[in-house]
């Protein structure tokens, strides 16, 4: 039952908690685990453990006593065990409470409520669900930073818990997902997507992933403190590297038709309007800072509303493009010029 | 209650014991809120912890609850708790806790107005401090690009956020490649896939609706108060969040899609409800399509790698449009 199990876990955390020494695991059972077997006993004080870590509680394995090796005893360190001093302003506390709201991951929305909770439990009051506010007098409308795909939270524990990941990925080049295992060093959001950066076990070379092309779960595999990541890494750092943005080329000028374009007229570093237009009409010149991948698909989308003036790639891209296009659907591209 | 629920069970605990220690006499209703959680649960909580204490199992050793006074009819619902000295400092964060809540709050710090931003700096310097720098293991990067004008009408949209005032917008609508002015409460600001949302009430439609920012081209607050409350703006299942955005409306086709390998990243920016391997890295997707200018649109951008499978339509505007462009350029 839970609250027996809840009872066993703060009565196994008080007992090595105040005491000085490694207490023998012949100790611990005979206290908390006297009525189990050998096997039950085993799995269940690895699991009690298990639990007590994952709540960040230090417990420490040692040697009771040195002229017997083998037998493991176990202490919590109240130093290591226990929140250090921090004083919170009101406003300070106040802020705190919205960034509660913060994640939409359900697993790090608990993760930071219960932060909260330790820090408000040292003194600080931190305004919780019930007194919760949206921050509006704080001046802050909270964002909702969200992680939609499924891998996230599983990747998270994993990069803490410093455990080794198998997941099937599907690279932009792999036409069906591959199995890859990687030790995980952080996450990075970039873009509006999540990545995460580590050491590519089959590989052996540092990696980004992206976590919308795992196919299927990702699962933790082996023990926790598996590796370690690089001394000091920068994961945004490694992601930037790995994974440079497209590039933006040199700028772009284009003639937009007038009361279309909207979306290229706002990212223009100028707009002339009033020009001679590719049709005879009045169009608009629409200044861009640059030529890269996304502003011929931009162009292209506007269809005859939009035409390149320069440069002379990107106009040529256009075209080719187009006229594959009529290609494609089985009209020749040349025909029905008027 | 599932194992689960023990660690939580535990988690709560070792905070209400530090929490008490530093007040005294607390009632229920006020430590429940104060650590956001329900007062059924601090009075669970309380029964556990009365069970434990130090090994030996004497009675004296055991934390001492006045649990009559939390359940009897003329208790005075106050807790008293003693004998508990061992554990009233808080535990530490663990590493998710610590990261979850410096990356939130560095998220706050993109979002607040100037004088906030003091606020959640300070914050951050103390509690990156407490926790010693093992903090680094969730970059949130810089939140969606936001370029040039984007970032003023940003301000405006967060301004009128904050003062809960109406707001007036330019919207681009791109299907039709059309702007339209309305006047709108705004509840909130959200973020998904690399965009800014702002979600608010449109008084032109009458119904809560979701723009997206970077298709605001201008914007200016009112005078006037909103006239709505955010609930009435608000997802109807908090757990659903923004997904909903991609809620297909009522009579939509469901289109196939063959794209080629250079258009495959397609389903990674849209939201398809199927993905099917077609050979040579092509893939065949299926998606919902509300508007056919929308579809049109999407397959001139993708020209010449997307071509529609199903149901077989006129390509004929399609190729029509395609000829006129070309025009241009002879």
């Amino acid at each position: 039952m839970s609250a027996n199990r809840s009872e066993r876990l703060m009565k196994l955390l008080i007992m090595l908690l105040v005491q000085r020494t490694h207490v023998p695991k012949e100790r611990i059972r005979a206290e908390l685990y006297p009525d189990a077997g050998d096997d039950a006993f085993e799995k269940m004080f690895e699991r009690d453990k298990e639990e007590l870590r994952s709540l960040g509680v230090p417990l420490e394995v040692g040697q009771r006593d040195v002229l017997f090796e083998d037998e493991p005893g176990y202490l919590v360190r109240p130093g290591d065990f226990a929140l250090p001093d921090v004083v919170l302003d009101p406003d300070e506390a106040a802020v705190l409470g919205v960034a509660t709201q913060v994640w939409e991951s359900a697993r790090l929305a608990d993760a930071t409520l219960a932060g909260v909770r330790k820090l408000s439990a040292a003194g600080v009051p931190v305004p919780l669900e019930g007194q919760r506010h949206d921050g509006a007098d704080l001046g802050i409308s909270p964002p909702r930073l969200g992680a939609a795909e499924p891998a996230f939270d599983v990747l998270v524990e994993a990069v803490h818990v410093r455990c080794e990941v198998v997941f099937d990925y599907r690279g932009t080049k792999d036409d069906a997902p591959v199995e890859r295992h990687l030790q995980p060093w952080g996450l990075v959001r970039h873009g509006g997507r999540w990545y995460v950066v580590g050491r590519d076990v089959d590989r052996q070379e540092e990696r980004v992933f992206r976590l919308s092309r795992i196919v299927g779960e990702a699962r933790m595999t082996g023990r926790r403190d598996a590796f370690v990541p690089p001394e000091g890494v920068d994961v945004g750092e490694v992601a930037r590297r790995l994974a440079p943005p497209p590039p933006t080329g040199v700028p772009a000028v284009l003639l937009v038709r007038p009361g279309t374009g909207f979306a290229l007229r706002r990212d223009a570093v100028e707009v002339t309007p009033g020009v001679p237009g590719p049709d005879g009409a009045t169009w608009d010149r629409v200044r861009l800072e640059g030529s890269g991948p996304s502003v011929v698909e931009a162009v292209l989308e506007h269809g005859p509303d939009v035409v390149v003036e320069e440069p002379a790639r990107l106009r040529d891209e256009v075209v080719r493009r187009l006229e594959a296009l009529l290609d494609g659907l089985g009209v020749a591209p040349r025909r029905g010029t008027p | 209650m599932s194992g689960a629920g023990s660690r939580e069970q535990v988690g709560r605990m070792l905070a209400l014991v530090p929490y008490l220690n530093a007040r005294g006499a607390v009632h229920v209703d006020q430590a429940a809120r104060d650590l956001g959680v329900t007062p059924q649960q601090v009075v669970k909580d309380l029964r556990v912890l009365f069970l434990c204490g130090l090994p030996g199992g004497y009675p004296d050793d055991l934390i001492e609850v006045d649990i009559d006074a939390l359940v009897e009819p003329d208790g005075d619902r106050l807790i008293r708790m003693s004998n508990a000295d061992y554990l009233d400092r808080p535990l530490r964060l663990s590493p998710t806790e610590a990261s979850a809540l410096v990356v939130a709050l560095r998220v706050l710090r993109t979002h607040a107005a100037p004088a906030t931003r003091d606020v959640v700096d300070r914050a951050l310097l103390k509690i990156e401090t407490a926790l010693g720098g093992q903090t680094a293991t969730i970059d949130p990067g810089e939140g969606p690009a936001v370029r040039g004008r984007d970032a003023e009408i940003v301000d405006t949209l967060r301004e009128a956020v904050a003062a809960r005032r109406q707001l007036t917008i330019d919207y681009h609508v791109p299907s039709r490649d059309e702007v339209s002015t309305r006047v709108v409460d705004p509840a909130r600001l959200v973020e998904h896939g690399g965009l800014l949302y702002l979600e608010a009430w449109c008084h032109t439609a009458d119904a809560p609706r979701t723009f997206r920012v970077d298709r605001v081209h201008a914007a200016r607050v009112l005078p006037t108060p909103v006239a709505t409350e955010h609930d009435e703006v608000a997802p109807s299942d908090p757990e659903a969040g923004p997904e909903q955005l991609f809620v297909p409306p009522p009579g939509s086709t469901l289109v196939t899609l063959r794209l080629d390998a250079e258009v495959r990243w397609v389903p990674d920016y849209y939201p398809v409800e199927a993905v099917r391997p077609a050979g040579d890295g092509a893939v065949e997707v299926d998606l919902r399509v509300a508007d056919a200018r929308w579809l049109q649109r999407l397959l001139l951008r993708l020209a010449p790698h997307a071509r529609v499978l199903a149901p077989a339509g006129p390509g004929d505007e399609l190729a029509e449009r395609a000829r006129q462009a070309l025009r241009h350029y002879r």
